[in-house]
């Protein structure tokens, strides 16, 4: 859906706490559960979300201050994940007539591969810059459970992201 | 005229990627794997959203408080309704005093933490963990304000926990030793033997360059050496859990499980170091800079 510029701030915004809201959860709540080292990707599910629904010069912009914003509670490096996500939003928007996000099972498929993709993109990122071969293989596993868990939700957050950006309007991508 | 205000838009998105793409590759230029220095701006949202999730865990502990309590009193008698609504009301008190001084027990066994090192030591509570599994970081609620600097270290009174990556005024987050960003230089008490211990992809302790012909057995402990001023000498890491010696090769493959249970961290203790020692480790560490230069 194109969107001009105006109309993109006040969802965003939204989508931002809606960020922050899911990152506190994640890493305040359910860590004391016991599962410390598992985590849903949100940050990457809500880019996801972005690169396929809106259609808008500004995707560079979005994908820096979302990852900006998970940023404050990892120290993971923004910008590995802003020059990955810029890159791989710009594949997920040329590919976007193709995808199909309109029933449960597709988002769920469309939604894992997009995570493996990124997986794959960011060690091959870490390999080049430190050499580090251990970070490509050694996380596969968490990260493939992390990604069914992330994708198995997903379809339900597209829903709600939906009513964010497009509340009161017709989906223009036979939506969720 | 529609063809021409295409171009313009395609050209000003492929201006805004290469301008977002070339900020992205000077921020992984200037990325440090050792500390982060944060924006004034970064360390506002961080103090909010620490704050909020300080909150959280507040409310998470209240909830397994009052979950425990209700456990406690749901095989009460009906008939007793007043009598064990004033047991109930006694039971709780109970409980949370009995709350207090497990707390009360943890916190006395952090400060009797005997070290023989001059450390003046703040006890902080456990915030959060890192919100993405690719690192081993945790968040806890002292900062700047209470005294902590960038890459103090971290203990608690079983071993240690790490040290201090990134700061903001109320909160600080800790690089653990599980973490493959973090290098700490290890010794085995036993033998004296000395090497690199360092958190792997997949959530193990390694302790590397320990050469074959050392006699290292399994449940050996290792402990800090004192190199690279980053943690102080003697403080338990862990014990090694597992010894493999290929044929090929001068040192062996070594395990540690750490000392640490990293899941039921609540409380820990930083380290922080007096000025003048401070000092002195930054003035060995230039002087042993500028002979590496030479």
């Amino acid at each position: 859906m194109k969107i001009p510029l105006n109309k993109i701030i006040r969802p965003f915004l939204i989508t931002l706490i809606f960020l922050i809201i899911l990152e506190i959860i994640s890493s305040s709540f359910v860590p004391f559960l016991g599962l410390t080292h598992f985590y849903i990707p949100f940050n990457l599910v809500i880019l996801f979300y972005l690169a396929i629904r809106l259609e808008t010069s500004f995707t560079a912009v979005l994908v820096f201050i979302i990852q900006y914003f998970h940023s404050f509670f990892t120290i993971e490096n923004w910008a590995i994940g802003t020059f990955i996500g810029i890159l791989i939003c710009k594949v997920v928007a040329k590919f976007r007539d193709l995808i199909q996000i309109s029933s449960y099972p597709l988002t769920v498929l469309v939604v894992q591969i997009y995570l493996i993709s990124w997986y794959l993109a960011n060690s091959l990122f870490i390999y080049f810059q430190s050499g580090g071969k251990t970070i490509f293989f050694g996380r596969f596993f968490t990260t493939f459970l992390e990604g069914i868990l992330a994708s198995l939700i997903s379809y339900h957050l597209f829903s709600l992201l939906d009513k964010i950006w497009f509340a009161g309007k017709e989906k223009e991508l036979g939506g969720v | 005229m529609v063809d021409l205000e295409i171009v313009e838009k395609n050209r000003l998105k492929l201006a805004i990627d290469i301008l977002f793409l070339s900020i992205s590759l000077y921020g992984v230029s200037n990325w440090s794997p050792k500390n982060e220095i944060i924006s004034p701006f970064k360390s506002v949202m961080i103090n909010i959203t620490a704050s909020l999730q300080s909150g959280l865990n507040t409310v998470r502990s209240n909830i397994h408080q009052g979950f425990d309590n209700y456990l406690l009193n749901v095989n009460s008698s009906k008939e007793n309704f007043h009598l064990k609504k004033k047991i109930s009301l006694l039971e709780n008190d109970l409980f949370e005093k009995e709350e207090i001084g497990k707390e009360n027990d943890r916190l006395r066994t952090l400060m009797n933490y005997e070290k023989d090192s001059l450390e003046s030591k703040i006890i902080a509570k456990v915030v959060s963990w890192n919100s993405s599994s690719e690192f081993r970081v945790l968040r806890i609620n002292k900062g700047a304000k209470h005294g902590i600097t960038i890459q103090s270290p971290v203990v608690t009174s079983n071993g240690l926990v790490g040290y201090i990556y990134r700061l903001t005024n109320n909160f600080s987050d800790v690089l653990t030793i599980e973490d493959s960003n973090n290098h700490v230089d290890g010794q085995l008490e036993r033998t004296r033997g000395q090497g690199v211990l360092e958190g792997t992809a997949d959530g193990k302790i390694i302790f590397k360059y320990i050469p074959k012909s050392e006699p290292v057995i399994v449940h050996d402990l290792v402990i800090t050496s004192g190199l690279g001023n980053t943690y102080p000498k003697g403080i338990r890491v862990g014990t090694v859990s597992k010894i493999e010696k290929d044929s090929y090769g001068v040192t062996q493959l070594i395990e540690i499980k750490p000392s640490v249970s990293f899941d039921k961290l609540e409380e820990v203790i930083v380290l922080k170091m007096p000025e003048d020692k401070k000092k002195e480790l930054e003035e060995l560490s230039k002087a042993n800079q500028g002979e590496e230069a030479i």
